[in-house]
């Protein structure tokens, strides 16, 4: 499992996570068992349908699903914070967790219209984490506000630093929830697709700040999206989930090289293609996402799956790794490896 | 040259950005009548302010030859049964109204709102124990209480606006509870959660600011309902004593005189009309902007 990155240290190592969450229609199978490891620098893009469970996951990290709500969770997140201590923030208390959130991790909203409060204004909104965690004065904080303001791009930093979120486009908008996410200059940022709300034109401007400002600071990060196509140059390795489960795990390059789960297979056909001749039928994938009310008996992608086999409705695949290839995991009783026979894999 | 006229620039930009908020806020316009309600509430509030330095008469001081004078007689607006000038004790009158309004209305908006957002933040027990208690308040007989209450603490100005504003707490609890039930669902909220904000932080800076405009745009209602609670109070005689010139007082005061002189009665009752229409017409007009019903949650 410690397979992340031999050069950068090991910055989060989550094992075997599992929450399940009470809902007004039953338990909900939100995330199950679900294990990644990342490195500092380094960035793990989370793939999946609405509904895949990648918010939840976001959130159990960073400890922000309420309490009330969650019916049973296990697993370990180890977080490794500065001083090279190693702290499992599944079992930390909130009061811990809080001095975290912020300086430690965090995290970027989907909707930039409504992750900022619309009746304060920014230079409230950006200053309060950095007199809280930082120990700023008033005028310290929002000379730094500024700074952050400028930092991610947005022009006359300190004349907009007055305004209120009502005032700015989205993708200015969506640039303020980056710089108060990176206020405190957190070793992780969660992105909780990042540019599902924003214009064509605007995601790819926001997309390239996050890579720089990872650069910058050395920042590993989690970019979770529904396409694809975002994370294939940005992440470093990509997890595939699906109801719940991460399907398929691997370094990007080798995913896209040798895709294994036939989810992976359909997500990535389902994109369209700028070369493709026009007209060409979208290859949308069949049926709808699973709901994770209760637990579903075999592999949750069978209904949907092209190459459906009788196992596969009567026992849940088990999480295996790729042989020849580090790495490389995958949940599917007859992966799509080449040179391997789809018809003869049924026995 | 050049910073000049970047300067203008600024200041033009703050100046649209100042009436482009305003249009957020307010929409666009409220019509002439929200403006005039909004006026005689102006006039109302500088009568009650300025009561003392008006040039009116003594409210106080008896004219016999005036008794029951009609308007535009000896007085502007008539005298009433003791000959005492009608104008200047509805000026006089309108300083309890107004005093007792806003007292009460912000010791049920301070109370009220405060155990409403925590109810509606940290729900649980402490809501339902709430809840319960409040709608026990709420199916009580409200002038029976305030008999009860106003018995039990005296009938100074400070006693009337308390007891009346223990009537408001469970309105306002209502109110601020709703509209906190839907500002903690906002992403926002979970965003200030998410860079490390404790629970006093988020409710201070993220609830608060989102509910008390909701809150504070019903408070122009809860006065006009104010007014004529304390006006029944005075008119039963138990309001802020006599001589003490209040508009309930003076209502109940020319119910004597109905037969002769109708206008004793009817100055004050119009007077009282037009100020809780104007608050009722106010207060609507900015309730619709900000409240958030409970279905909607």
């Amino acid at each position: 499992m410690t397979d992340a990155n031999q050069h950068e240290p090991l910055l989060l190592r989550v094992t075997g996570l599992t929450v399940r969450l009470n809902s007004s229609h039953g338990l909900v199978h939100a995330v199950e068992d679900v294990s990644f490891s990342l490195a500092r620098g380094q960035t793990l893009g989370i793939v999946g349908e609405s509904g895949s469970g990648k918010s939840v996951m976001a959130r159990s990290l960073m400890g922000l699903l309420p309490r009330r709500s969650i019916a049973f969770g296990s697993g370990s997140i180890l977080f490794h914070t500065d001083n090279a201590q190693e702290q499992d923030l599944a079992q930390m208390p909130d009061k811990l967790m809080r001095h975290l959130r912020g300086p430690a991790m965090a995290m970027v909203f989907q909707d930039p219209m409504t992750a900022l409060n619309p009746v304060l204004r920014l230079s409230v909104q950006l200053t309060e984490p950095l007199r809280q965690h930082l120990g700023l004065d008033r005028q310290q904080a929002r000379s730094r506000a500024i700074e952050l303001l400028a930092a991610v791009g947005i022009p006359d930093a300190a004349g907009r630093i007055d305004q209120y979120p009502h005032q700015l486009s989205g993708g200015m908008r969506q640039r303020v929830v980056i710089a108060i996410a990176l206020a405190c200059n957190p070793a992780l940022l969660i992105a909780d697709e990042p540019t599902t709300a924003l214009d064509v034109t605007v995601q790819k401007q926001i997309l390239d700040l996050l890579a720089r400002l990872q650069r910058e600071h050395n920042m590993a990060m989690i970019l979770i999206t529904h396409d694809l196509g975002v994370v294939a140059s940005r992440a470093d390795y990509i997890a595939v989930m699906y109801a719940g489960r991460i399907v398929e795990y691997a370094p990007a390059r080798t995913l896209f090289t040798s895709m294994q789960h036939p989810y992976t297979e359909a997500l990535f056909k389902s994109i369209p293609r700028i070369n493709d001749p026009s007209h060409t039928r979208l290859q949308a994938i069949p049926g709808r996402p699973p709901q994770l009310i209760n637990a579903a008996v075999g592999c949750a992608f069978a209904p949907r799956c092209q190459y459906v086999q009788p196992r596969c409705r009567q026992q849940t695949p088990p999480v295996v790794e790729v042989p020849d290839a580090r790495e490389h995991r995958h949940a599917c009783f007859y992966p799509i490896s080449p040179g391997l026979n789809r018809e003869e894999g049924d026995d | 040259m050049r910073t000049k006229v970047s300067d203008q620039s600024v200041v033009r930009s703050r100046a649209q950005g100042f009436s482009a908020a305003a249009r957020q806020v307010f929409g666009r316009g409220f019509g002439p009548g929200f403006w005039i309600a909004a006026g005689w509430l102006l006039v109302v509030a500088l009568s009650a302010i300025f009561a003392d330095v008006l040039p009116v008469r003594d409210p106080l001081d008896p004219v016999i030859s005036n008794r029951l004078n009609g308007p535009l007689t000896t007085n502007i607006l008539g005298a009433d049964g003791l000959g005492r000038d009608m104008l200047s004790r509805l000026v006089h009158g309108a300083r309890v109204s107004v005093v007792i309004a806003l007292t009460a209305v912000t010791i049920g908006m301070v109370i009220g709102g405060t155990l409403g957002i925590l109810a509606g933040y940290f729900r649980g027990h402490f809501e339902r124990g709430l809840m319960a208690v409040l709608d026990v308040i709420l199916a009580f007989p409200w002038l029976v209480l305030l008999l009860a209450l106003v018995a039990f603490i005296g009938q100074s100005l400070m006693a009337i606006s308390v007891a009346i504003g223990f009537l408001w707490i469970p309105a306002y609890a209502r109110v601020a509870r709703a509209n906190t039930l839907s500002v903690v669902q906002r992403e926002y909220v979970l965003a200030a959660r998410a860079m490390g904000a404790g629970t006093l932080r988020i409710l201070l800076r993220e609830v608060l600011p989102n509910v008390i405009l909701p809150v504070l745009a019903y408070g122009l209602v809860a006065m006009g309902l104010v007014i004529i609670v304390e006006s029944a109070l005075a008119f039963l005689g138990l309001s802020v004593e006599a001589p003490q010139p209040t508009w309930g007082g003076m209502i109940s005061e020319g119910k004597r005189h109905l037969a002769t002189a109708v206008h004793v009665a009817l100055v004050p009752s119009i007077t009282m009309f037009l100020t809780v229409l104007s608050l009722n017409y106010v207060g609507d007009r900015l309730r619709s902007r900000f409240d958030v019903r409970e279905s909607n949650l």
